[in-house]
C-alpha cells in the first residue's frame, strides 16, 4: 500500500548518539559530505547544526550534536534511493567520527483515503476491533473517533502501530504539528511544497503511524538495515489496511 | 357508526422524485372513499426515504368526498435514513466481511454432515445468508453480489440444504465466497460463473433460472 502510494506519507529516519562538543565543530563538514552524496544544492547552518535541503526528493537531512535525521514529505525516495540515503548517513557518521550510535529509528506516518466517509471508517474500526467500545454509547453517545495502538516485535524490530480515522480538518491540523516543515522550501506560510503535500492528503482518511526501531545501533551496512525497517513498516501498513478493508 | 380506515403508504426517494412533485402521488383513492358513510378515518402516512443527504419537499393532495358525517384526517410523517446508502467502497468491505464469515459457517457444516438433524446447522447458515442479503439490500453497487448470495440461499431452500452434506458443494460455495471476498466490485460474469460452479458441484442454486446477458439490478 505504502509502496503504491508513497506520496501520502511523511517519513523520518533517525540515528541518535551521545552528544559531544566536537560534533558541533564537525557538523558543517558532515553537512558538506551529505550535500555531495545527495547532490543537494541548498543548506542552512545553525549553531552546532547543519540542514541540507534536498528539494528533488522533498526531504532534508539534519546533522545535529545528538542526532542525524532524514525527513521527507512523501516516501518514494526511501523506496527508490535508499542506497543514496544510507550512504549520506554513513558519510556523516564518518565525518563526525561516531563509533557508537543508539538504535536506528524509522517512522512513517501515512494518510490513506479509503474512498469512504469518516463515519464509515469509524464503523470499520468499531466493527473489527472495538466492539466492546459500543457499550460506551450508553454513557455519552456514538463513538466518533477511535484509536488503535499496538506495540510489539516484528522481524526483530520494536514496532509501534497507531491507527485511527481522520477527518479532512483533522488532517490539516495534524500536518501543522509535523516537525521541521519550515525546512521544506521557502520559510513562510505559503510554502508551495508543504501546501501541495497537505492538499494531496487532506481528506477523510485512515491514519497509519508506524515506527520501527532496530535492536541496536550500527554505523555500517545501513542500507540493508533501512531496507528491512522500511519493509517491516510497509508490510505492517499493508496488513492493517487489508484487515480493515476485509481483504484476505 | 362505521369506522373506515384508508391507508396508503407512499415512499419518496429524494434521489428519484423531483422537488414539488405532486402529480405522481395521491393519498387516498377518491373513488373508493366516495361511498363511505359515518365517520371516516383517513390516515395519510408520508414516508421519506433519504438515500442521499439532500432536501426534499413532498406535497400530497387528496380529495375527500362530500359527506354528511365528519371526516378525520390523520397525517403522519416518517423519515427513514436508509442504512444502505454508503459509499461503494464501504459497502464492498461489508460484503467481503460477510463473505468471510459465511465461509467459516459453510465449512463448519462439514462437522455436522452425518447428523440426522443436519437441517438445524444448515438453517443457521441459511439465516446468515438471508441477513447478508438484508445488509446489502439497499446498496446500488452490490447487485451482482446479492445475486450470488441469492444463489447460495436458493441452493439451500426447499430441502436442498441436504446438498451441503456433500464436500464438493461446501467447497465450491466456500471458493465462490472466498473469491467474492477478494474483489472490489463483483461483475456480472462472476454470478454467472458461480451459478455454473454450483450446478457442476451438484447444488441446485435455483429451481427455475434464466441467465441472460442482462446484468441484474441494472449493473454491468
Amino acid at each position: 500500500m505504502l509502496r503504491d502510494h508513497p506520496s501520502l506519507a511523511v517519513g523520518f529516519v533517525q540515528l541518535q548518539f551521545e552528544p559531544h562538543l566536537a560534533y558541533s565543530a564537525r557538523a558543517s563538514l558532515a553537512g558538506a559530505a551529505v550535500q555531495t552524496v545527495l547532490k543537494a544544492v541548498d543548506w542552512k547552518l545553525g549553531p552546532g547544526s547543519c540542514v541540507i535541503d534536498d528539494k528533488i526528493r522533498r526531504s532534508h537531512f539534519a546533522i545535529e550534536t545528538r542526532r542525524l535525521q532524514y525527513q521527507s514529505l512523501g516516501v518514494k525516495a526511501l523506496f527508490t534511493d535508499i542506497d543514496t540515503i544510507s550512504h549520506a548517513f554513513e558519510s556523516a557518521i564518518q565525518v563526525l567520527g561516531l563509533t557508537e550510535i543508539q538504535p536506528v529509528r524509522m517512522h512513517i506516518h501515512g494518510f490513506f483515503p479509503f474512498g469512504m466517509t469518516h463515519p464509515e471508517i469509524v464503523t470499520l474500526f468499531l466493527d473489527e476491533f472495538f466492539q466492546p467500545a459500543s457499550k460506551f454509547q450508553k454513557l455519552v453517545g456514538s463513538p466518533t473517533d477511535l484509536l488503535c495502538q499496538l506495540h510489539g516485535v516484528k522481524n526483530g524490530f520494536d514496532v509501534r502501530l497507531t491507527s485511527y480515522p481522520m477527518t479532512t480538518d483533522q488532517v490539516r491540523l495534524a500536518v501543522n504539528v509535523i516537525p521541521n516543515l519550515e525546512h521544506f522550501g521557502r520559510n513562510d506560510c505559503f510554502n508551495p511544497i508543504v501546501t501541495e503535500f497537505v492538499d494531496s492528503i487532506a481528506r477523510d482518511c485512515c491514519s497509519l503511524d508506524v515506527e520501527a526501531v532496530s535492536a541496536k545501533g550500527q554505523t555500517t551496512g545501513l542500507a540493508e538495515l533501512f531496507r528491512d525497517l522500511l519493509n517491516t513498516i510497509e508490510s505492517t501498513m499493508t496488513e492493517t489496511i487489508k484487515l480493515l478493508k476485509a481483504f484476505k | 357508526m362505521k369506522n373506515h380506515t384508508k391507508e396508503s403508504y407512499h415512499h419518496y426517494r429524494t434521489g428519484d422524485a423531483t422537488l414539488e412533485d405532486s402529480s405522481t402521488f395521491s393519498g387516498v383513492d377518491p373513488k373508493s372513499s366516495g361511498t363511505l358513510t359515518g365517520l371516516t378515518n383517513y390516515e395519510i402516512p408520508f414516508v421519506h426515504e433519504y438515500p442521499q443527504a439532500g432536501r426534499s419537499v413532498i406535497r400530497k393532495e387528496i380529495e375527500i368526498p362530500p359527506s354528511s358525517e365528519a371526516s378525520k384526517v390523520v397525517a403522519t410523517s416518517m423519515v427513514i435514513v436508509e442504512p444502505g446508502q454508503h459509499t461503494p467502497e464501504y459497502i464492498a468491505v461489508i460484503r467481503r466481511r460477510l463473505a468471510h464469515k459465511l465461509i467459516e459457517e459453510i465449512e463448519n457444516l462439514g462437522k455436522h454432515a452425518k447428523r440426522e438433524d443436519f437441517d438445524v446447522p444448515a438453517s443457521l447458515v441459511l439465516q446468515s445468508i438471508k441477513e447478508a442479503l438484508q445488509k446489502l439490500e439497499a446498496a446500488t453497487t452490490e447487485g451482482n453480489a446479492r445475486e450470488v448470495f441469492r444463489q447460495l440461499r436458493d441452493s439451500m431452500l426447499d430441502g436442498r440444504w441436504k446438498d451441503y452434506k456433500l464436500q464438493a458443494v461446501r467447497q465450491v460455495s466456500s471458493n465462490i465466497l472466498s473469491d467474492m471476498g477478494k474483489l472490489d466490485r463483483v461483475d456480472s460474469s462472476f454470478y454467472r460463473d458461480s451459478y455454473r460452479k454450483l450446478k457442476k458441484a451438484g447444488a441446485n442454486p435455483r429451481a427455475i433460472i434464466q441467465i441472460t446477458e442482462v446484468a441484474v439490478d441494472g449493473e454491468d
